[in-house]
């Protein structure tokens, strides 16, 4: 002890930087440390920069399982919910992760996230924000409009947050379907966590075609927008036409962009590096197009054969019979450092593709249940609401 | 990328000198200094002699070490780099805390990345009691404080046995 304490204490700019470099739950651990530990863990701007050092290092984000399991006894439902690395390999570390105390017994649950929380939503319940890694959370009660009626088709969510109002704000848009008109009108209600209250926006939803509308569930949400992505069958050509119709939280506007016009099908929206990303099945390859800067040309980042070539599976040819045996061919999970494709399939097997040797790998993860999980990438954060936690 | 623009123009490869707390000088190619962005500064406003009265003489021998090698970087050697920052950070916590106080203050951006990322997974584990230690902290709570901020989340100081040992 006498040798070190010739040693100064190291200054509080370089403990702050090495404190970035820390899992959350180690941080609420070395704030028993002393006093000024304490206050640098609690400080707002090391909260930011912790959570912005976690959303753009792709080795610190994390996946999270949510899975329904049907009881077998009485007829309800437990949730388990389960973490791992984002980059998941064979002996990724699965944890049982504990859930909100009210999350109680329910068979549909969506989840996804953005900026540190996780929002959770249960149908004909309230929703849920929630912070794992801090294990806070805070109910949100439903729309206005869920409350009232019944015969809405269930509606799309999206969560995001606001950078300039600093607000983290839920997206709901509702297919109202009347009896005297044949086409749908779409309302969108918007609830403000600081406000902690829902609002409702009339005729803002852009219907981008004179045809039926699809809307497809799981919105991505980057940098304060919510992607959501859109279809129809335009009869007089008779294609189908693909939109992403994107909601800007700040100013509340929507803007239509359509989709490559070779993109294929199975689309599905994601997030790669702070851009939206569009992955697609295009004959037997399968393609990912990144959203340029001015949010309307996509580029074709790279092409791979489909999983079912190569691993001895048949390819999706429009054929009724395989779709009703393998359903479409899976999820992409992220696209890893350096540069290889991860991705789950139907089956609940993971594969990784490493696009440079055009070679796959495929593992299993036994904790992870095979079928009907709920899943969506996220960052441990310290992110703390500006109201209190329920 | 550097070094060729520089020596392209003088045909010639500049040299500066470091001079240590204790006096020991340097000297070293323009190019594998400018990591440095303290010294870069230093060097765009003219000065060739550079002293550094907060690096000792240990420490910036190490540093220098380390500017030489990350000035040989390129495509092809990225593992032999990674082996290389692995031994790098091996010494003990003091060693650390001297290169990371110094890397801070030469602004080596990689260089602080690398020691401040290599000491938080040093101690990620180890007990609150041993991380004091580590750090010359002393415990400025009263037992009620410390118990209070402790209960605040009880589950991240459960879950296992925490490391006692200070190295």
């Amino acid at each position: 002890m006498g040798v070190r304490s010739i040693i100064p204490n190291l200054p509080e700019d370089i403990i702050n930087s090495i404190l970035l470099e820390l899992p959350v739950k180690s941080l609420l651990r070395f704030k028993s440390i002393c006093k000024s530990w304490c206050c640098s863990i609690d400080d707002l701007e090391f909260m930011k920069s912790h959570l912005h050092k976690s959303s753009t290092d792709i080795s610190r984000q994390k996946i999270l399982f949510v899975d329904v399991v049907a009881r077998k006894i009485r007829y309800d439902c437990s949730i388990k919910v389960l973490s791992t690395e984002a980059s998941i390999s064979a002996d990724s570390k699965v944890v049982s992760v504990d859930q909100p105390d009210i999350m109680g017994f329910h068979s549909n649950v969506q989840v996804s996230s953005c900026g540190g929380l996780i929002f959770i939503y249960r149908l004909r319940d309230s929703m849920i924000l929630w912070n794992p890694a801090i294990q806070k959370y805070k109910l949100i009660p439903e729309p206005h409009l869920l409350q009232q009626e019944s015969c809405f088709v269930r509606p799309i969510f999206g969560f995001a947050y606001d950078f300039v109002a600093e607000d983290y704000k839920v997206l709901c848009v509702h297919k109202v379907t009347r009896d005297d008109t044949t086409y749908p009108r779409y309302l969108v209600e918007i609830y403000s966590v600081k406000n902690q209250s829902w609002r409702t926006i009339d005729n803002i939803f852009p219907v981008p075609t004179d045809f039926p509308l699809h809307v497809y569930n799981d919105p991505v949400s980057l940098n304060g927008v919510i992607h959501i992505m859109a279809n129809s069958f335009e009869g007089d050509v008779e294609e189908f036409e693909h939109w992403v119709i994107s909601f800007h939280l700040a100013d509340d506007k929507f803007i239509v962009t359509p989709l490559p016009y070779d993109c294929g099908e199975h689309l599905k929206l994601c997030a790669f590096r702070d851009r939206v990303c569009l992955i697609g099945t295009v004959g037997k390859e399968i393609s990912i197009w990144l959203l340029e800067k001015d949010g309307k040309t996509w580029n074709n980042i790279t092409k791979f054969p489909a999983l079912g070539t190569v691993i001895g599976k048949p390819m999706y040819s429009g054929n009724i019979k395989f779709v009703k045996e393998y359903g479409n061919i899976g999820d992409v999970i992220c696209v890893k450092d350096n540069r290889n494709v991860l991705w789950r399939k139907n089956d609940g097997r993971f594969i990784e593709y490493n696009a440079q040797k055009n070679e796959y790998t495929e593992f299993k993860l036994k904790e992870i249940p095979l079928f009907s999980v709920q899943k969506t990438l996220y960052v441990e954060s310290l992110v703390s609401l500006k109201i209190p936690w329920d | 990328m550097a070094s060729s623009s520089s020596s392209s123009k003088t045909g010639l490869k500049k040299m500066l000198t470091l001079k240590s707390s204790d006096g020991d000088e340097f000297e070293l190619e323009e190019s594998i200094v400018i990591q440095c962005q303290t010294i870069k500064h230093m060097v765009e406003d003219g000065f060739s002699l550079i002293p550094l009265q907060n690096v000792d003489t240990k420490t910036l021998t190490k540093i220098i070490e380390y500017m030489k090698k990350h000035a040989e970087k390129t495509e092809s050697n990225k593992e032999e780099i990674k082996n290389f920052n692995k031994e790098f950070v091996k010494g003990s916590f003091d060693d650390q805390f001297e290169l990371v106080s110094a890397a801070n203050y030469l602004h080596i951006n990689g260089l602080m990345d690398l020691l401040c990322q290599s000491i938080a997974d040093r101690i990620n584990n180890k007990s609150v009691r041993a991380v004091r230690e580590i750090f010359n902290i002393s415990n400025d709570y009263t037992p009620d404080e410390e118990e209070k901020v402790r209960d605040e989340h009880k589950w991240a100081h459960e879950g296992g046995e925490f490391d006692e040992s200070l190295d």
